[in-house]
C-alpha cells in the first residue's frame, strides 16, 4: 500500500514521526516533489482566492499525489492543550479537500486533539489503524516507533544536523563562515523550509555570512498558549532574546495568515522592548524575488553597521 | 466607584443585553453605534492584519470606556477564532491607553455557562433562585426580538410605503426598551408585534428568497455590510438569516437526539464541513445546507470579513453545496476598503440572475 504525504504545512514539523509510524506498518510513504510554480498552479483552481499561499501550495501538492497513491495522510491538527485553538484552515484541512476535489483517494484524516493529554495521540493512531485495517498491537508498536523517530528528529534539529527541508533527503545544511552576525529567523516551518515560498531565504542568509537560528534550533518551546502553532513565532522570539549572540530577528509570515496577523504585533513589541532589530517578511504568490532580496541584504548590512557602532534605527518591514 | 457596565454594539442584541444588565441592578453605559470614528480608532490601535469585526469591536470598547464604563462585556472565548485572542489583547491595550476597566468575557462557545457566570457577577452575588426571574425575562426578550427581526425581514420587501417597516420596527424596539420585567413583556408583546403586523403590505407580491449566511457580526452591523438587508429588500428580496438570537441556547444533547432546527442543520451540513473550525462556520454551513435541502431559498449570500479564517473554510464548503445542489452562492467580503457601489452592483447582478433562473423554472 502506498500512502501519500503532501510536502506542505505540517509535513515540515511532523514528517519523521508519520514516516516512522507508517513504515513500521509496512506501508510505502510517497512524498510529493518539492514545491514549484506548476505545483502551486495545480492547487489554485481548488482554493478560494483569499486563501494563504501555504494552503494553496498544499492543494497543489495533493494534486501531485492524486492518482499515484492509495490513500492520503491529511490529519486535522486541532489543539495541543486545553484552551488553545488552531487556524481554521488547518483544523478543516480534510474537510476542505473533500469539499473541493472529487477524485480524491481515501483520506487518512485523524483528529489530533491533545487537550486531554497524550491519550489524544493514541486515539489518532488507532483512528489511522481503523482506516488501514491494522490490529491494536501492530499500531501500538508503530506509534512508538513513530514517536521515537519524531524525538530523534527533534534532537537532531536542535543540534543543527537536520533541517525540515531535508526530512526525506539526506542533505546537510551548509554552515556559514564563522564571525558573521547571528540572526533568529522565526516563523512556521512550512514558511521557512520551503525555498519556493521564501525565495530561498535561509540559504541566501547563509551565503551572506549569517548564522541562522530557526525555531527548531532555539527550542525546546514553551507550551501552546492560545494558538497551537504560534509559539513558533512568539516562543521562538522569546528564546532568541535570551541568547546573547542574536543580533537581529526576521519573522516570516504568509499574507492572510489569521493567527500570524495578530501574533506578529507581539513579536514586534518583544523585539522592540529588547532593542533587537526586527524585520517582518510577508509571503504570497505575488511576492517578487528582487524586492525580497533587497530587503534581506539591507537588513544584513544594517546589522554589520550596528556592529561597527554606526547608529541605525531598527527598521521594520 | 460605581460599577458602570457596557456591552458592545451588536444589533438588537445590545438592546437586550443592556436591558438585562439593568434588571440585574447595574448601571449601564450605552455604547454608541458603530461609526466612522469607531472604525478609525479601531484601526489605529489594532494590528493591520486583524479582521474588521475585531477592529470595530476594539473601537467600540474604547468608545464605551471613554463614556465612563468601568466594566466591559467582551465577546470572545478560547477556540472561537482570532476573536478569542483579540479579547485578551484588547483588554491589555485598553489598560495601556490608561482606561482602568474590568473585562468580562462572554465565551461564545460556552454561552450557557457564561450567561450564568456573568449573571452572578453582575447581580452582586444574589442566590441563584432570585436570578430565575431575570433570566426568564432575558429569554423572553430574546424571543420577542427574534420575532421582531423575522417579521421585519418578511415585511420589508412587501411593504407598500417604502420605509414603513423600518419605522414600525423602530417604534417596536422603543417599546421593548421600555419593558421592565417579564410580566410587562408578556402583557405587551402582542401589542409590540402588532405595530409591525399592521404595516401596510402586499402579501402576494412576488419576492425572491435569499439565505444570508456567514459571520454574525458582519450580518448584524449595517455600517460594515453597507446596509445589505435593506438594499436586498429594496430589490424585492426576502432575506432569511441563518441564525436566531435564541439559537445558541439549546438543550445540551447530541444533535442526533434533538429535533430542533439547529440539530437538523448540523446533520445537513455534515458532508460539507464535519469539523468545528472556529467561529460559527460549521453552524452557518449546516444552516445553508438545510435551506438548500428543504428548498427554502432561491440562492445564498455568504458574507464574511476579509481575512476571516473560519469563514474562508465555510466559503469552500459552500462551493461544494453549489456543486451538489446547484444552489447559487454569492460571496461578499467586507473590510474597511469595501466600496458601496461594488457591493450594490454585485447584489443587483445576483438578484437578476436568480429572477432569470426562477422564470426558467416556470
Amino acid at each position: 500500500m502506498r500512502v501519500g504525504v503532501p510536502r506542505a504545512l505540517a509535513f515540515f514539523r511532523f514528517h519523521p514521526g508519520w514516516d516512522g509510524f507508517l513504515r513500521s506498518l509496512g506501508i510505502e510513504v510517497v512524498v510529493s516533489p518539492p514545491s514549484n510554480r506548476s505545483i502551486l498552479e495545480a492547487g489554485l483552481p481548488y482554493t478560494v482566492p483569499e486563501a494563504c499561499l501555504p494552503l494553496k501550495l498544499f492543494f497543489g501538492h495533493v494534486r501531485a499525489l492524486v492518482g499515484k497513491v492509495d490513500a492520503l495522510l491529511v490529519p486535522s491538527i486541532q489543539r495541543f492543550a486545553a484552551g488553545s485553538t488552531n487556524c481554521a484552515k488547518l483544523i478543516g484541512l480534510p474537510d476542505l479537500l473533500q469539499a473541493t476535489m472529487e477524485d480524491l483517494p481515501p483520506l487518512i484524516a485523524p483528529d489530533i486533539d491533545l487537550s486531554a493529554g497524550s491519550a489524544g495521540l493514541w486515539k489518532a493512531a488507532f483512528e489511522v489503524g481503523k482506516v488501514l485495517g491494522r490490529n491494536p498491537i501492530q499500531l501500538r508498536e508503530a506509534a512508538q516507533a513513530g514517536w521515537a523517530a519524531y524525538l530523534r528528529a527533534r534532537a537532531a534539529m536542535l543540534e543543527g544536523s537536520l533541517t525540515p527541508a531535508a526530512f526525506d533527503q539526506p542533505i546537510r545544511a551548509p554552515s556559514p563562515p564563522p564571525g558573521g552576525p547571528t540572526v533568529a529567523v522565526v516563523g512556521h516551518p512550512y514558511n521557512l523550509y520551503d525555498p519556493f515560498v521564501n525565495h530561498n531565504l535561509l540559504a541566501r542568509l547563509t551565503r551572506l555570512g549569517v548564522d541562522v537560528l530557526t525555531p527548531e534550533r532555539l527550542g525546546p518551546w514553551p507550551s501552546a498558549e492560545y494558538w497551537t502553532f504560534e509559539y513558533e513565532l512568539v516562543g521562538a522570539t522569546r528564546l532568541a532574546m535570551e541568547r546573547e549572540q542574536v543580533e537581529g530577528l526576521i519573522a516570516v509570515a504568509a499574507f492572510g495568515c489569521g493567527p500570524d496577523g495578530v501574533i506578529l504585533e507581539e513579536v514586534r513589541s518583544l523585539a522592540g522592548q529588547a532593542g533587537l532589530p526586527a524585520m517582518v517578511l510577508t509571503v504570497d504568490e505575488h511576492s517578487g524575488e528582487a524586492g525580497w532580496v533587497t530587503r534581506v541584504e539591507a537588513f544584513v548590512d544594517m546589522l554589520l553597521w550596528r556592529r561597527r557602532g554606526e547608529h541605525v534605527r531598527a527598521s521594520e518591514g | 466607584m460605581a460599577r458602570r457596565v457596557a456591552f458592545p454594539p451588536l444589533g438588537v442584541l445590545s438592546l437586550v443585553a443592556e436591558k438585562y444588565l439593568q434588571v440585574l441592578g447595574t448601571e449601564v453605559v450605552s455604547t454608541p453605534p458603530v461609526s466612522r470614528r469607531t472604525l478609525d480608532i479601531g484601526i489605529q490601535h489594532t494590528p493591520e492584519m486583524l479582521c474588521i469585526p475585531c477592529k470595530l469591536l476594539f473601537g467600540s470598547y474604547l468608545e464605551a470606556a471613554e463614556r465612563g464604563a468601568t466594566e466591559l462585556v467582551m465577546l470572545g472565548g478560547a477556540g472561537t477564532c482570532r476573536l478569542g485572542y483579540s479579547a485578551l489583547q484588547h483588554a491589555r491595550q485598553l489598560r495601556a491607553l490608561g482606561f482602568d476597566v474590568r473585562v468580562h468575557t462572554l465565551d461564545l462557545y460556552h454561552v450557557h455557562r457564561d450567561l450564568l457566570r456573568l449573571t452572578r457577577a453582575f447581580s452582586g452575588g444574589r442566590p441563584l433562585r432570585e436570578l430565575l426571574t431575570p433570566i426568564r425575562f432575558l429569554l423572553g426578550l430574546l424571543e420577542l426580538t427574534d420575532a421582531i427581526e423575522t417579521e421585519t425581514l418578511r415585511l420589508r420587501p412587501r411593504e407598500c410605503v417604502p420605509g414603513a417597516t423600518d419605522a414600525a420596527r423602530v417604534r417596536a424596539l422603543e417599546q421593548v426598551a421600555r419593558l421592565q420585567n417579564y410580566r410587562e413583556l408578556k402583557a405587551e408583546q402582542d401589542a409590540i408585534l402588532d405595530l409591525l403586523r399592521r404595516v401596510e403590505h402586499e402579501p402576494d407580491r412576488p419576492v425572491l428568497r435569499i439565505g444570508l449566511v456567514g459571520d454574525v457580526y458582519t450580518i448584524l452591523t449595517p455600517f460594515l455590510n453597507h446596509n445589505l438587508e435593506r438594499e436586498l429588500a429594496r430589490m424585492n428580496v426576502e432575506v432569511r438569516r441563518w441564525f436566531h438570537y435564541t439559537g445558541r441556547i439549546v438543550p445540551p444533547l447530541p444533535a442526533w437526539l434533538r429535533r430542533d432546527r439547529r440539530a437538523r442543520a448540523r446533520l445537513a451540513g455534515k458532508r460539507y464541513l464535519k469539523r468545528d473550525v472556529g467561529g460559527f462556520a460549521r453552524s452557518a454551513v449546516g444552516e445553508a445546507a438545510l435551506m438548500a435541502q428543504e428548498g427554502e431559498v432561491d440562492g445564498l449570500i455568504h458574507v464574511a470579513p476579509f481575512n476571516c479564517t473560519p469563514e474562508l473554510v465555510a466559503q469552500s464548503a459552500l462551493v461544494a453545496l453549489h456543486r451538489d445542489r446547484g444552489m447559487p452562492v454569492l460571496n461578499l467580503l467586507f473590510d474597511e476598503q469595501t466600496g458601496r457601489a461594488g457591493v450594490l452592483t454585485r447584489l443587483e447582478a445576483f438578484v437578476d440572475m436568480l429572477w432569470t433562473a426562477r422564470r426558467a423554472r416556470g
